[in-house]
């Protein structure tokens, strides 16, 4: 149980996984102009990389490992998770007709997104088990919703100020980013 | 390499042939309409039918064919069109635009140095502008308008006739409510909105209304009423015949021109009237 915490804290803050591991940097910067849609993206991105985790362990289990050909994992998993979108994403619309217009486009949009891709490899990267990935994909999900909403934030209010116009829109976002993920490095000096 | 080949393959044909099956099993029925309506649709997502797209008004439309009176955006002939598909008959529809009621001709009070938008300075002692109802000019109007009809000149706002649908985007976006909605086929308008009495407004702006009700008497139609020191034009009952404007001493009472010129200023509307 507190290995799973240290888990969820350790994806969510410590190594978040824009603002460390600089993964998902498109959507990050393509959806981070409004809160609304930053929120709508991030519940997406939140769901599916969960759904991806829960789906890519057991098929690196139980499919790669005893055929040995785990280093095939990076075109199985691109198979799996965009199969699975699909999947998904015909069942909320017969069924949740209000989730899909929520989520709406980010679903497809999202994937064949480097962030799902990245959570996925890392899971298997680091060894955790089936619950430990869940837990992981879930909380990295969070993390990307934390540094979307606060870029988004951050973005609103940068709408209005004065910046100088060879900096304006997105160079400036650039820049803010940076400095966002060097006020998360203060994270890593977290130690469990 | 063998497995790999193998196993890649197995997948891929599996959840190939998966998908294919989902695709039939959860497929949902979409009303054939819906897509002729909402590419008929002007496709600004503009909101102003109360739906957040195009696409969303047309679903609605196709339940509730009454719903389709809430598009302003949509040109005349595709509006024609979207009634026949839906198999009902309306009357022709009331065209409208926006117009900025404020002159922009007060003095201002304090030097303003704040954030850049409307809504920021009017929180700030009513506003820099000496009148609390004057125009702020950030242009807040401005951006929310999905169309790009309005436009900054000097210290004023000008409308686009040819843009402007009169969805009320930038009515909202006012924080001082400045901005109002009126039938693209009227002549004449008034732009102050200050309830403010005479004196008051005399002394702080020079284009201001002070309620002085020369338009009033002026009027032959009877279609001006001062109200609240702020003249009022209904017009129901204005011809557009123009004598307010020339009884009106501050130029509050403006021409507005007919959409084949489009954009009105006050220079142009000066040359052109020949005053």
């Amino acid at each position: 149980m507190e290995n799973l915490l240290v888990i969820a804290v350790g994806a969510i803050f410590v190594n978040n996984i824009v603002l460390y591991w600089f993964l998902g940097l498109c959507p990050f910067f393509g959806v981070s102009k409004k809160t609304s849609t930053a929120l709508g993206m991030g519940s997406a991105v939140i769901f599916v990389m969960t759904c991806a985790s829960a789906i890519t362990w057991p098929i690196y289990t139980y499919l790669l490992i005893p055929f040995n050909i785990e280093f095939m994992r990076t075109v199985t998993f691109i198979l799996v998770i965009a199969t699975f979108v699909q999947l998904i994403e015909m069942v909320i619309r017969k069924y949740k007709p209000s989730l899909y217009k929520a989520l709406g486009i980010y679903l497809p949009l999202i994937t064949t997104n480097c962030a799902i891709m990245g959570v996925a490899l890392l899971n298997i990267e680091k060894g955790y088990s089936f619950i430990g990935s869940v837990v992981d994909g879930f909380s990295a999900g969070i993390g990307f919703t934390l540094a979307l909403l606060l870029m988004s934030g951050i973005r609103e209010r940068l709408e209005f100020a004065n910046v100088p116009r060879s900096f304006q829109d997105l160079p400036i976002a650039f820049i803010s980013a940076a400095l966002l993920a060097l006020a998360f490095m203060a994270f890593s000096g977290m130690r469990f | 390499m063998m497995e790999a080949v193998v196993v890649i393959g197995v997948l891929g044909i599996v959840f190939g042939v998966g998908l294919a099956y989902a695709s039939r099993k959860f497929e949902v029925h979409v009303d054939e309409r819906v897509e002729k309506i909402s590419e008929l649709l002007p496709g600004a997502n503009c909101s102003a039918c109360g739906f957040p797209a195009c696409m969303e008004l047309a679903e609605s439309v196709v339940k509730d064919h009454h719903l389709i009176n809430n598009c302003k955006a949509c040109a005349e002939d595709s509006w024609l069109e979207i009634c026949d598909i839906l198999g009902i008959e309306l009357g022709k529809r009331k065209q409208e635009i926006a117009l900025v009621a404020c002159s922009s001709g007060s003095v201002d009070k304090f030097e303003y140095n704040g954030v850049n938008t409307c809504a920021a300075a009017d929180l700030v002692m009513d506003g820099f502008k000496a009148c609390k109802y004057a125009c702020l000019g950030f242009g807040d109007c401005v951006h929310a308008c999905p169309f790009g009809a309005i436009e900054k000149r000097g210290f004023q706002f000008f409308v686009d006739f040819r843009k402007c649908i009169g969805c009320s985007a930038c009515v909202d976006a006012c924080p001082r409510g400045l901005i109002k909605i009126v039938d693209k086929n009227a002549k004449v308008f008034v732009r102050c909105n200050s309830p403010d009495k005479g004196k008051i407004v005399a002394q702080i702006c020079e284009t201001g209304c002070t309620g002085c009700k020369q338009c009033e008497k002026a009027c032959e139609k009877e279609a001006i009423k001062v109200e609240n020191n702020l003249a009022v034009i209904d017009y129901e009952l204005c011809d557009g015949c123009g004598s307010c404007i020339e009884a009106c001493k501050f130029g509050t009472i403006v021409p507005i021109f007919p959409s084949e010129e489009a954009v009105i200023s006050d220079s142009e509307a000066n040359e052109e009237s020949g005053c």
